[in-house]
Formats: structure tokens, sequence, C-alpha cells
């Protein structure tokens, strides 16, 4: 038993002795088989899933489509009637009275936006009338060719859908031609010597407002909205005009849209002539 | 490094799975069909333009008649029988898209009218053999990204080609063998009307062939 205990020992002793021996001279050796062993293991773990994975693969297979969409605005006003519409004042009767045009222009519109319709009046030389030709010698210092825009009136077919709440003080010219003079304001155009500034608050509209609260939906005349269509809609418009020289021709009806009148002042009085004014109607998207 | 590079591997290959996950079939384990043959195509212009240019057509809308012409070829794995659906996503890209709406690449105009919804797109899928679901009529996604809308999916049944009968056919085959049973017409149409903002959107439709 001792020999071979420590026949044993002597063995292990020289095994030790020998591995020791290998560590001093190859150890990087085995180092290095040591992580090649671990690589080819992984590899073969790697490469079992992968081939697991293929061979249990579902077909899926796809194709994508991209669809673009342009929603382009269109603000569509269709204006029918005469670009020109004269108002001839060659009778007693057509100054005290006046003269009122029925139906004469009619406003189509067709949005794809919210949006808001307003007329403003006025003239190359800024809100009053231009003055083409006199009548007469005109040598009279109280004959004056400064007749102003507002002495034109309007009314339109149907209430502003949408309008400025108060304080405006018309929203629209809906209301009927009150019998001259009026002082009211109420159915005298809006005028501006920047025809694109939109109205104020307190200014008129055909349709909308100011502000983004203030606006007529997008929509067309051709299909029914609400309801209505073609000319019952609030996408049609029918417009009247008048206008009242008054005797002597003062213009008693002319006032701002805050009722402040706009009148000449006796003793002057329009001189007999040729006026021309521009009345544009402006559809604009509705603002936020 | 090595293990490291294998880990990164298997990674990778998971984030694939997860980004196809919106075409990925039912995942039911049956891998009868060959997916390495199996395909489909989709045919015409990948990049399709609604310009809406005039009232009419916006109020009347526009329809593209076969514009995507999609094909199919499945084939069965050795001694298995191959069974697959058809499906349609939408998708608006996602990000800061709220879910239900095309993706806006661009506002026309200042106002604050609402961008559109996805189910305002519409389509339409046929074929000869009238082998979709709800062939020939219109349809629209849940206005929802990743929404879908089937055109083949018979759960229950086997449906091999050759009768062109007007059962959705979900075997092996090819519109090489079957066109009409392997061929998908699809049209689409919109009608923005008056309520949507001006811009210019954007919107993903994949057609996704997977085995069931």
């Amino acid at each position: 038993m001792p020999l071979i205990t420590r026949g044993i020992a002597q063995e292990g002793y020289a095994n030790m002795k020998l591995f020791t021996n290998l560590s001093r001279t190859e150890n990087k050796t085995l180092k290095q088989l040591t992580t090649m062993k671990k690589t080819t293991l992984m590899l073969a773990i790697l490469g079992g899933l992968c081939f697991t994975q293929g061979v249990r693969a579902q077909l899926v297979d796809e194709q994508n489509v991209t669809i673009t969409m342009d929603l382009q605005p269109i603000l569509q006003l269709d204006m029918n009637g005469p670009q020109n519409i004269d108002f001839i004042f060659d009778d007693v009767s057509d100054y005290v009275g006046g003269i009122t045009k029925y139906g004469v222009t009619q406003l189509k519109v067709s949005s794809t936006v919210a949006w808001d319709l307003y007329a403003v009046g006025f003239s190359s030389s800024g809100t009053n009338w231009d003055n083409q030709v006199i009548y007469g010698v005109g040598s009279d210092p109280n004959a004056v060719t400064t007749i102003p825009c507002t002495a034109l009136e309007l009314r339109q077919d149907k209430v502003n859908p949408n309008p400025n709440p108060a304080p405006a003080l018309f929203a629209d010219y809906n209301g009927a031609f009150l019998t001259s003079p009026v002082t009211s304001g109420q159915n005298n155009i809006f005028v501006s010597a920047t025809p694109y500034t939109r109205p104020a608050a307190t200014e008129k509209y055909i349709a909308g407002g100011t502000t983004s609260a203030e606006f007529v939906a997008g929509g067309s005349y051709l299909v029914t909205q609400g309801g209505n269509v073609g000319a019952g809609s609030n996408y049609w418009y029918t417009i009247d005009y008048r206008i009242v020289p008054g005797l002597p021709a003062v213009f008693p009806n002319a006032a701002l849209n805050n009722g402040t009148s706009n009148a000449l002042v006796a003793p002057q009085y329009a001189q007999p002539g040729v006026y021309t004014m521009n009345v544009k109607y402006v559809l604009v998207e509705n603002e936020l | 490094m090595p293990v490291f590079k294998c880990f990164l591997s298997l990674l990778l290959s998971s984030l694939v799975l997860v980004l196809k996950g919106q075409c990925n079939g039912p995942f039911n384990g049956a891998a009868n069909c060959d997916p390495n043959l199996s395909e489909i195509q989709v045919t015409g212009n990948s990049s399709i333009d609604f310009n809406f240019d005039s009232f009419q057509k916006i109020n009347g809308g526009l329809v593209l008649n076969g514009v995507s012409v999609v094909r199919i070829k499945t084939f069965n794995n050795p001694a298995l029988s191959c069974k697959w659906n058809l499906m349609m996503y939408i998708s608006n890209g996602g990000g800061a898209t709220p879910g239900n709406e095309w993706e806006t690449l661009a506002q026309y105009g200042s106002g604050a009218a609402p961008a559109p919804l996805l189910d305002l797109i519409e389509v339409r899928v046929s074929n000869p053999c009238a082998t979709p679901i709800n062939n020939s009529n219109w349809q629209t996604f849940t206005a929802s990204s990743g929404a879908s809308l089937p055109i083949i999916n018979d759960v229950l049944n086997y449906n091999p080609p050759g009768t062109c009968s007007g059962t959705q056919v979900n075997a092996a085959g090819s519109y090489l063998g079957n066109y009409g049973e392997y061929t998908f017409t699809i049209d689409y149409r919109i009608t923005p009307g008056f309520v949507f903002q001006p811009g210019r959107y954007n919107l993903r439709i994949t057609f996704c062939l997977s085995e069931m």
C-alpha cells in the first residue's frame, strides 16, 4: 500500500510536473484551443437556429403602393350680370327718388375652404367717385366733384349666415332699401382705398365676418348644402343697387358703415357730369 | 468578439422579424409554402398621385381604375399543401401623425380645417374569377394606421385553383397558369368634398401575402 500510494503520488506528481511544464511552454496555444472550441460551439448553436428558422419559415411577402393626394384650395366666384352698371339721372324724379336696379348681379360661390365674401367700393382716387367729365361750365364753387363712394347702396337677397357679432351696426346688406333720405348706413357699401384689406368687425360682409369664428363652410351652390341648392343656398347672392342723388344732389343717404353721414354739406352739391367707381366682390379664405 | 457578432446576428434577425410585423401572416407554425419560389408582384406605378386641382374633382372625386395589379405565385414545399391569404394594410408613416389621419406633407392656405382621415380612400378589388372578398365592391379601411382589409382570407377551406367559380382560391398556384384566380386588379377612389384642409397628403398601402 505505501508503495502504491507513493507510486500514485509519484505519478501524480509527475503529471502535475508535466502539466506545469506544458503551461509554461504552451499555455498560449491551449487558450487558443479553448476559445476555438467555444466559438465552434456557438457557431453550431447559431447554425442550428438558422437552420431551424429556414426549415420552419412561413411564406411572407409584401409589396407597397404609396398614394399621394394633392388637395388644392379652390375659391371660385362666378358673377353673372353686366360688368358696367349705368345710372343715368336725366329726370328730376330720378334725382329725388333715386334709381334702383334689382337683381343686377348674381354672385355664385364654390369653395373647398371656409370663406368670407365682401363688397368694397373704391376708385382710382380713393374713396370718392372718379369724375370723368363735367357738364356745364363748372364755375360754381359749390358744385363739387367729390362724391363719396358710400352714395352707392346695395341690398343682398338673403342674410349673412354667420355675420360679425356686435358691435357691428349692420352685419350685411340684407335690409330693405328705406325711403330716402336715410342716414343710418344700413345699405351703404363698405368703402376702402385698400380693397384687399378685409372689412373690420364693425363693417359689412355679404357672408362671413372678420374673425375665424365667422365664415361659411366650404361648399358650392351646385350641390345641396343644408337642404338648399342653387339660388336658395348660402352660396348664391343676388345684389340690388340704388343711388339717390337728392335735390340738390348732396347724396343724402351716403354714410359710412358705422352710420356716420357722408353726404355733401349744403350749399355744396354734386357737379353734373360722368362719374365712375369700382365695386369689387372679394371671396377670401376664412382667416385664423 | 466572435460571440458578440453571433449575438448581434441574432438580434438583427429578430429585429427584421419585428419590422415585418405588419405583414407577418397568421404565424400558426405551418411551413407548407416555399418562401423562396413564392412571391407577390405589384405592377403599375408604385407612387399614385391624386391631384385635386378643380372644384369638379374635389366635389365629384377621382377614380383611378386598374392602377395596381397584384399577381401571386405560391408553391408547395415538397409533399405539403400550401395555403395562403392576401391582405391590404394601410399606414400613415407613424411619427407625429395622428393615427387616424393621412400624413401631412404640406398645408396650403391658412385655414384650420382638419387633415383627411384614412377612411377617405376607397379601394375596389376584382379579378376575372371573382375570387376576392367583396369582389368589385368599393371598400374603406378603418381610420387607423395599420388597419387591414382582406382580399383572400378563407380560414376554414382549402380552395385549389381551376374552377373559376368565385370561391377564394388560396392553394398553391400561379398567375401564369391561372390568371383569373391569382391576379387582382385594384381601383382607387377619393372624394374629398369640402371638409378637409387643402394640402399634400400621403399614405401607404401594403399588399401582404402570408401563409396560413
